[in-house]
């Protein structure tokens, strides 16, 4: 699945550390997750989108 | 390291110690009344810290994020597999022959395969999605 996880993260300005923090995961989620080694769960890309203020569909685009 | 790790390990140092001192004690000194089931119990015995232990594990596994979560279930799923194939082609083995294994040495080996599949499976999950 395509991210523009770390796309959004710059633009806010936030390090993975930070990010992982809003999202009370680990930074090595944050960082599979931007490298699209890990597919993160409808929960996870809820808080991701609530976060990002954007729909989950402009965040994670299918292959 | 993350917290719920750090807790985890540092909350499994109490039963370690007491299961090290549980096996040694059981080894070194006979059950004290001469009884099948006490006996029974006495050899047991070094199995509560590890209950203890997976009781924490459990309790961490909750703790996890998703991520982290998703690296144990898949070591545990492959350590399962693994210590039941190596387990089957030892029984394998000894049916025809081809191993005289007795059955302590048979388990220790399963249960070996068992642990050793965690750790390996474990350890190339952290590395495969390491930050």
């Amino acid at each position: 699945m395509k991210s523009r996880v770390r796309q959004l993260r710059e633009q806010f300005g936030w390090s993975q550390a930070e990010l992982a923090e809003r999202l009370d995961v680990s930074r090595q989620t944050v960082n599979a997750i931007e490298t699209e080694k890990y597919d993160p769960s409808i929960k996870l890309a809820f808080k991701l989108a609530r976060l990002f203020e954007l729909p989950i569909e402009t965040i994670f685009q299918e292959d | 390291m993350r917290a719920p790790l750090k807790r985890y390990y540092l909350r499994g140092i109490i039963p370690m110690l007491l299961y090290t001192a549980m096996i040694i004690a059981s080894h070194v000194w006979a059950a004290p009344v001469d009884l099948a089931w006490v006996k029974a119990a006495w050899a047991l015995s070094p199995l509560l810290p590890i209950a203890w232990v997976f009781h924490y594990y459990f309790k961490y596994l909750a703790e996890c994020d998703e991520l982290e979560r998703k690296i144990e279930m898949d070591a545990i799923a492959i350590s399962a597999m693994s210590g039941a194939l190596t387990g089957m082609a030892l029984l394998f083995l000894s049916d025809h022959a081809l191993l005289a294994l007795n059955q302590r040495e048979l388990i220790g080996l399963s249960v070996g395969a068992i642990c050793l599949g965690y750790v390996v499976t474990r350890y190339i999950g952290i590395w495969r999605f390491r930050a």
